[in-house]
């Protein structure tokens, strides 16, 4: 393999790492940024989703349609847990850390009652790879790229130019004068918060047949994702999207030259140091 | 009711309700399953003292930690490296006094580090609590990772427990009796010195600090250093706490540094009610003999009940046990007023 192509096949791999993490981080980005709740349970929709192959197996379903029931599922999930407990909990950020931990610790020990503790193998629904560059690269990993790549993009047009966009926009900026102006803030807040755990529970899908599930595989992507939001600041999408891109791309570089987890240390470490310059991250305007 | 105050109250009086706690605790014990049930309330015991640790960040501080227990993995840890072969640095005899200062000085460097980055990086509120809960969640997976010298996912075994020769005093704390009173003094030890800290004019800026820091800043108080000082100082006492669990269990693993723990210590304090150290004391004790009452029970259901301990903290929340004895002490001496 000569260099460019290795070169080439970090990026792909560091593309996909940051394809997840901006999938899983979006949801929490919007939900802080919108109501100031900061959701602890949203590894664990990132969870529930990498068991949606597990439940559509268990239904009888394809292959396939463990990537739709995922989202659907956990999107359900996520209404429930809104409209019974968080909307409770608007502008009241620890409140809310400390009761979506508390939904956490359940969801986590209900899935290992319901699914079993150990971690289970998921077929991948694409063998093979095919000829890239004159290299071969897996077919499934390709396929996550381009769905995150057009789910990321999707999501971003419609809160650039849709009406539903533009009034999530305004009750981000001024949720008082939103309201004033007869936009109804408590139903963007559900929609939101839906829309970020079906996000999650895509991810999830989407990570499953690369990795084994399990009941606490949740709380490293929820990890992340708090790096990317304290490096990209939670004020804006462009920050979360930004953000994500950075930490997944320094993830990829290092974990190529030693672990994960030593990857995932020195990122805290940056973002620590990162947070000492710039308090509000590095893609907010001060 | 005055000898009540006299003992109880005060600064030596943090030490007293600890000592009466450990005693009535050891009762409990000892009715229940005999002496060798000591052992295990001993750790229990640990564990009060960490949550008191918590109870001066969250509580007087103001500073909700969801990592505190990376301080008192660290402090295990520091105890471990200094009394065994694990790093080469086995120190003997010697190792277990200086190995349980390290216990409290190592944390507390690392602290006042973390801090130094943390509080000029204006980083408060919940986003301090998700910062500190990421370095826990990230030193558990270091530990596991990095098995030669936190032992990986075996853990370290064999650790001894602390000597107390050099005193005159013959044996090691190791007994099961010796072990329950040598936690007791130091936890006792540590509650005066965290309520004499907090009854000085510091402790008046802590309270400044929690309940109005602009204010304070008006005023020409540099609040940074009095949050250094209060995090550092808490994560002193959580090194401590995790020291004396290595030289009581004789056994440390990543986990006394992860976040299961970390987010259990807040439970513990809001049940006991925060701002009273030992609220957090009892509210340790009280949530894990629960727990190990329902072990027998409902092992799966464990973690269910704790998730549903922290919603119902936020939808209900008051004083936790420490409010409830105190309007239930102010009613009875209201009634008591009345007839007399």
């Amino acid at each position: 393999m000569t260099t460019t192509q290795l070169i080439l096949l970090q990026v792909l791999n560091t593309g996909v790492t940051m394809g997840i993490l901006m999938l899983v981080a979006i949801g929490l980005g919007i939900i802080y940024g919108l109501m100031d709740v900061i959701n602890l349970a949203h590894g664990e929709f990132l969870m529930l989703g990498a068991y949606g192959w597990v439940i559509a197996r268990l239904a009888g379903l394809d292959g396939w349609t463990g990537l739709i029931v995922a989202p659907l599922v956990v999107g359900l999930v996520g209404f429930v847990i809104e409209r019974s407990l968080v909307r409770h909990l608007y502008r009241r950020p620890l409140d809310s850390l400390l009761a979506t931990w508390g939904i956490s610790l359940i969801l986590v020990q209900a899935a290992r009652i319901v699914f079993g503790p150990a971690p289970q193998p998921v077929p991948t629904p694409l063998e093979g790879a095919v000829e890239l560059f004159g290299m071969p690269y897996g077919r499934y990993r390709l396929f996550v790229l381009a769905v995150s790549i057009v789910i990321i993009s999707i999501t971003l047009a419609v809160f650039r130019y849709r009406t539903f966009g533009l009034k999530t926009r305004a009750v981000f900026q001024d949720a008082e004068m939103a309201k004033c102006l007869g936009i109804r803030a408590p139903r963007i807040y559900s929609a939101a918060f839906v829309i970020g755990a079906a996000l999650a529970g895509l991810a999830g899908a989407l990570v499953a047949p690369m990795l084994t599930v399990a009941p606490d595989m949740g709380a490293n992507f929820l990890v992340q994702s708090f790096l990317v939001v304290i490096v990209g600041g939670a004020g804006s999408l462009a920050g979360v999207v930004g953000g994500a891109g950075v930490i997944g791309g320094i993830q990829g570089l290092i974990s190529y030259f030693s672990s994960s987890v030593l990857a995932q240390v020195i990122t805290l470490t940056l973002a620590i140091i990162v947070v000492r310059v710039r308090p509000r991250g590095i893609f907010t305007r001060k | 009711m005055t000898v009540i105050h006299r003992v109880f109250g005060g600064r030596a009086g943090a030490g007293a309700q600890v000592l009466a706690a450990s005693i009535v605790l050891a009762l409990l014990s000892v009715a229940s399953g005999g002496i060798g049930r000591l052992d295990q309330a001993a750790v229990w015991l640990v564990l009060g003292l960490f949550a008191m640790s918590l109870d001066l960040m969250w509580g007087y501080g103001g500073l909700l930690s969801f990592g505190q227990a990376a301080f008192f993995g660290l402090g295990a840890y520091a105890y471990t490296w200094l009394t065994t072969d694990k790093l080469g640095m086995n120190l003997h005899e010697l190792g277990t006094v200086v190995g349980l200062l390290a216990g409290i000085a190592l944390p507390a460097l690392v602290a006042l580090l973390l801090g130094y980055f943390l509080f000029y990086g204006k980083v408060v509120g919940a986003f301090f609590a998700i910062v500190t809960m990421a370095v826990s969640f990230l030193l558990q997976s270091l530990g596991m990772g990095w098995s030669r010298v936190f032992g990986g996912s075996m853990g370290i075994s064999g650790i001894p427990s602390v000597s107390l020769a050099f005193m005159g005093i013959p044996g090691s704390t190791k007994g099961v009796l010796a072990g329950y009173v040598f936690v007791t003094v130091m936890a006792a030890g540590a509650a005066v010195v965290m309520r004499t800290m907090l009854s000085t004019s510091f402790g008046l800026a802590v309270d400044g600090v929690r309940d109005n820091e602009d204010r304070l800043v008006l005023l020409g108080f540099k609040t940074i250093h009095t949050k250094l000082v209060v995090f550092s100082v808490a994560s002193g006492v959580a090194g401590l706490a995790g020291a004396l669990y290595a030289s009581h269990a004789s056994f440390v693993s990543a986990d006394l540094m992860g976040t299961l723990l970390s987010t259990e210590a807040v439970v513990w304090v809001a049940v006991g009610g925060r701002r009273s150290l030992i609220g957090a004391f009892v509210g340790a004790l009280v949530v894990r003999a629960v727990g190990f009452w329902l072990s027998d029970v409902a092992v799966d259901f464990w973690l269910i009940l704790l998730g549903s301990l922290f919603i119902a903290m936020v939808l209900f929340g008051s004083g936790g046990l420490v409010g409830l004895a105190r309007s239930v002490w102010e009613r009875g001496v209201r009634l008591v007023a009345r007839d007399s």
